[in-house]
């Protein structure tokens, strides 16, 4: 279980480029087929993770790592997501001004910044399917996923959308304000 | 956060100069992993070795760990009442609400060619449809990058 832990974490951390969000969809799939929480549960610790402080990836892996082995899986699944880097990073310090500026690196990293633009849109139909939807969507089945929809919950997000765009209201206070509706209207 | 670090470590402690710290961002943002833990491994090594960076590390990651347990100890209290299930619901609308802006936040800067639209439409495709691992993503990602560096300087 805790190699488990460690290397799926490790596998997660090596290939989160692009942040916090870009890595939601590495996580999911993995709890996902492994079976260690239900995927409702992690949306509600990935938002959960917009209020306490931190890094969602670091967030996310204490809580998988805890919920599955107690306070020696929370540090097996932390140190697992951080490692890479770490490795990484004492590797690319020594020749730091060559890597800045050595182009094949860049046209690595061009090409992947979009992919996790992709990725991070990914995690939003995840969302979506614990929230505005009550089930997995069904890919064009229009139909089908318009009968799942739920209109409060979707109401919600619309009005997130309006509060962050148009009032300016930072993530923090948004997602307070969305708990609060939620529980009286829903 | 990366406000914070950079106040900190140059204007208070003095430990890199601006300069210094903006590449550190910079490259802590195209490397895997997160990027405040990224710059605090970074400003570990510069100011105190593999040592520094051990504890840095710590340093950055403990807040988020243990702020999180304290949230699942509470929360498994409270886990089976249904106002808290209807909060929740609302709680992760409003996420996936904030992630979408998220998105197209960085989609602004990251999709300004066409190959980049279309290497996001690609990798939101096999992730949603075909239910593929999100690591092919950035594999593809960085792959279709690498061919279109080479492409250009053939050209060129």
């Amino acid at each position: 279980m805790l190699k488990t832990l460690f290397f799926v974490f490790f596998r997660i951390g090596f290939f989160s480029f692009g942040g916090g969000y870009a890595m939601l969809p590495l996580i999911y799939k993995d709890i996902q087929s492994l079976g260690l929480i239900p995927a409702q549960e992690f949306s509600d610790i990935v938002a959960l993770s917009q209020m306490t402080p931190g890094p969602i990836a670091i967030n996310a892996a204490t809580y998988v790592g805890y919920k599955s082995a107690a306070l020696v899986g929370a540090t097996f699944a932390t140190l697992g997501v951080i490692l890479p880097s770490f490795i990484l990073i004492l590797i690319i310090d020594s020749f730091f001004s060559r890597f800045k500026n050595n182009n094949i690196v860049k046209g690595i990293i061009s090409g992947i910044r979009p992919a996790t633009v992709g990725m991070i849109a990914s995690a939003v139909i995840f969302f979506a399917e614990t929230s505005i939807f009550e089930g997995k969507l069904s890919g064009f089945d229009f139909q089908k996923n318009l009968e799942l929809l739920n209109l409060p919950a979707l109401g919600i997000f619309v009005l997130t959308l309006i509060g962050a765009k148009k009032f300016k209201l930072g993530p923090i206070t948004l997602t307070i304000l969305a708990g609060i509706i939620g529980g009286i209207i829903l | 956060m990366l406000p914070l670090i950079q106040r900190e470590v140059v204007d208070k402690r003095r430990w890199v100069n601006e300069a210094e710290i903006l590449d550190i961002f910079a490259i802590s943002q195209s490397l895997p992993g997160v990027i405040s833990v990224n710059s605090a491994i970074f400003l570990g090594k510069r100011v105190a070795g593999i040592s520094g960076a051990i504890a840095s590390t710590l340093g950055v990651v403990f807040p988020a760990f243990f702020s999180i347990i304290l949230v699942l100890t509470i929360l498994i209290g409270l886990r089976n009442s249904l106002i808290v299930d209807k909060v929740f619901i609302g709680i992760r609308a409003a996420s996936a609400a904030l992630i979408l802006l998220a998105a197209l936040n960085l989609g602004k800067t990251a999709l300004k060619e066409k190959a980049g639209l279309i290497i996001a439409l690609l990798s939101f495709g096999m992730i949603v449809i075909f239910d593929i691992h999100a690591m092919w993503a950035v594999i593809c990602g960085g792959v279709a990058g690498l061919l279109i560096y080479w492409n250009h300087k053939e050209q060129s």
